[in-house]
């Protein structure tokens, strides 16, 4: 308690402060553009970041990170085409809400709904991330391994009809961390005696080439299709308290179950939404109103996808492995900031963790009230054209990767991680998995070299131990349920 | 279209296996201490790895037989203006240190916005310059992140 009062205290600093409101609404402006995603928009604030101290700049991208899965809802409401693929499940009732003339209502119900959600993951962050953090802090070299092989299978693996191209991604992730001088005897190594190889590739322009240029490049080929935007008016933002009440059960279950699901690595909103609006249309009373404008419908979605912030931050913050695909973003900006997570996080960074979860409180109230003051202004948002804002992003890439080491050389870097990104968004290739595998790689190789000095080069340490043989375990289980389950569909 | 990606998955797996033979030679000069992994035995085990999953990836290309090619062009034509974009991009960034950040990019902005299909002229000029002199004060005043002012002037 008294830890999180200091949180409390750090977090209502005026800079800090001033940054969390700037992360929210820039979160929920990228959140409810279609095309625009909140690991994006944590990408693009990454020269800001790495320049602020860790604590401060980490609310900020929480900020984001709430903002961004909130926002996508406004889009799904107001265009049927969500913001963001985790607030795909809230059109089906949302549009239809719109379609009635009650898109004030819908956007109110999924601000409220976004914030219990919100709220419960956060309580949920508060009380389990500590306790695994204590349970992680006796993991030795061989567990780590065994954790960050987990880490990169379960990414893999939850790719979708396409195992065995995230695993490839993976493994190419994996050995872009391996160029450079070594860490072990320091000797170049991959490097074709290019002194800029020898660096290394820095995770900066990393990111910004897999995650966002290679978008700019995906909208580029389709871009001379305009979107056919005709909003309707916002009005009656403020749902009656009957309502509210009526949404509750609702809001609950999408919570917990959003919890759930975010703490599984390589899973997320996308998935928690669905989930949550089938077991609550299962339940409901009214469920012949599902998918033709009910407000629970929108509820259980929306608290779902938001209940997965927290839950995605716990694997991220106790282990070092992210929860999905933005957090293994934020992980990476983690790592740029100097700050590895890992249960010593809790530790040495102290600060950092209780600023986090008192900063994810204070979130969700200015997502409430941001929410439910500008819905009505939201149409404007929406029409930004894309045409306009993607070569802005694009020039904002160029100065993002510049900003590392005031380096050209990273801004090529960058280019031709973007080009490497949009041929593998293109043929199907998940991107956050070589990403994951670059930011695992060297974790991995370290505590592998560790747990073979300390055991005298007996590769039977890595299934001698219980943690690290259920690691690998898990792995293989993952994997192989994922190929199980592509067989079972394609049947 | 999951069809016709057969084709890459197939080629993607030649060249994985490619790379990972490429990756096994290079490092086969690098010192192998007595104990621990050396620099190059980790990178190794990504080769075989990547090895394994090319096989894979070709056996799955080859299963069932390669479909017919794609008579349809136009995804060439999207392909086009994807590159043209990394291209212009590249020619930016190279030319950046000559000419500077504050010149060059409401030319590039100007450009690009014209290659994603915006038509009206004069938003689009507003835009390239209006945007350029916010990146530009932001990043040189409030983040203290010099951006390229060439050397041409």
């Amino acid at each position: 308690m008294q830890n999180l009062a200091y949180g409390f205290s750090l977090v209502f600093q005026p800079f800090t402060f001033a940054l969390m409101t700037f992360g929210v609404a820039i979160g929920v402006v990228i959140g409810a553009l279609p095309g625009l995603t909140a690991s994006m928009g944590i990408i693009l604030l990454l020269p800001l970041v790495y320049r602020l101290p860790a604590s401060v700049s980490l609310v900020m991208l929480c900020g984001l990170f709430c903002g961004g899965m909130y926002g996508g809802s406004i889009s799904g409401i107001l265009l049927n085409t969500p913001g963001t693929p985790s607030a795909s499940a809230t059109t089906l009732d949302g549009y239809p809400l719109n379609r009635q003339g009650k898109a004030g209502k819908a956007l109110g119900i999924a601000t409220i709904a976004s914030f219990g959600g919100g709220i419960i993951s956060t309580i949920c962050l508060i009380v389990i991330a500590p306790e695994l953090a204590r349970v992680a802090l006796s993991f030795q070299a061989a567990d780590y391994f065994a954790l960050s092989i987990f880490g990169l299978s379960i990414m893999a693996s939850s790719s979708g009809k396409n195992v065995v191209k995230g695993l490839i991604a993976g493994a190419i992730g994996l050995l872009v961390s391996c160029v450079g001088i070594d860490t072990i005897v320091g000797v170049n190594r991959l490097t074709f005696n290019n002194m800029y190889l020898a660096g290394g590739f820095s995770l900066l322009p990393v990111l910004i080439g897999v995650f966002a240029i290679s978008e700019v490049l995906t909208q580029v080929q389709t871009s001379h299709e305009e979107r056919p935007v005709t909003i309707q008016a916002v009005k009656d933002v403020l749902p009656t308290w009957k309502e509210v009440k009526g949404v509750i059960p609702a809001i609950l279950v999408g919570g917990v179950l959003g919890v759930f699901i975010g703490i599984v690595p390589g899973t997320g909103g996308a998935i928690a939404c669905f989930l949550a609006y089938n077991v609550v249309q299962k339940f409901a009373k009214d469920r012949d109103q599902f998918g033709k404008g009910a407000l629970s419908g929108v509820a259980a979605p929306e608290s779902a996808n938001n209940a997965t912030t927290g839950g995605a931050l716990i694997p991220m913050l106790c282990l070092g492995v992210p929860g999905d695909v933005v957090t293994s973003v934020m992980l990476g900006a983690l790592v740029l900031i100097g700050v590895r997570p890992g249960p010593l996080l809790f530790i040495e960074n102290l600060d950092v963790v209780y600023s986090i979860f008192s900063g994810m409180i204070i979130i969700q109230f200015m997502m409430l009230g941001f929410g439910l003051l500008s819905s009505r202004y939201s149409p404007a948002i929406l029409k930004i054209p894309d045409t306009l804002l993607m070569p802005i992003i694009m020039v904002l890439c160029v100065v993002g990767a510049f900003c590392l080491n005031n380096s050209l050389y990273d801004v090529t870097v960058a280019l031709v991680f973007g080009i490497l990104g949009f041929f593998m968004k293109r043929w199907k290739y998940p991107g956050a998995p070589l990403v994951l595998g670059v930011i695992l790689g060297p974790m991995a190789e370290e505590n592998l070299n560790r747990a073979l000095l300390v055991s005298n080069n007996d590769w039977t340490v890595l299934f001698r131990r219980p943690i690290s043989l259920t690691f690998l375990l898990l792995s293989l289980v993952s994997i192989g349920l994922a190929l199980y389950n592509v067989r079972k569909k394609e049947a | 279209m999951m069809k016709d990606l057969k084709r890459v998955d197939l080629w993607v797996g030649v060249g994985l296996i490619a790379l990972s033979i490429a990756v096994w030679l290079m490092t086969a000069s690098l010192p192998v201490p007595e104990r621990g992994i050396g620099p190059g035995q980790y990178p190794r085990v990504i080769s075989v790895l990547m090895f394994g999953l090319g096989a894979i990836q070709i056996g799955t290309s080859l299963i069932g037989g390669l479909p017919e090619r794609n008579t349809d062009r136009t995804y060439l034509t999207q392909i086009g203006r994807a590159l043209l974009l990394a291209v212009i991009s590249l020619i930016y960034v190279r030319l950046l240190s000559l000419i500077g950040f504050p010149l060059l990019t409401p030319f590039f902005l100007v450009g690009i916005i014209r290659l994603f299909g915006y038509k009206k002229w004069k938003t689009n000029i507003l835009v390239s310059v209006i945007g350029t002199a916010v990146i530009f004060v932001l990043f040189n005043v409030v983040f203290m992140v010099f951006l390229p002012i060439g050397r041409l002037f």
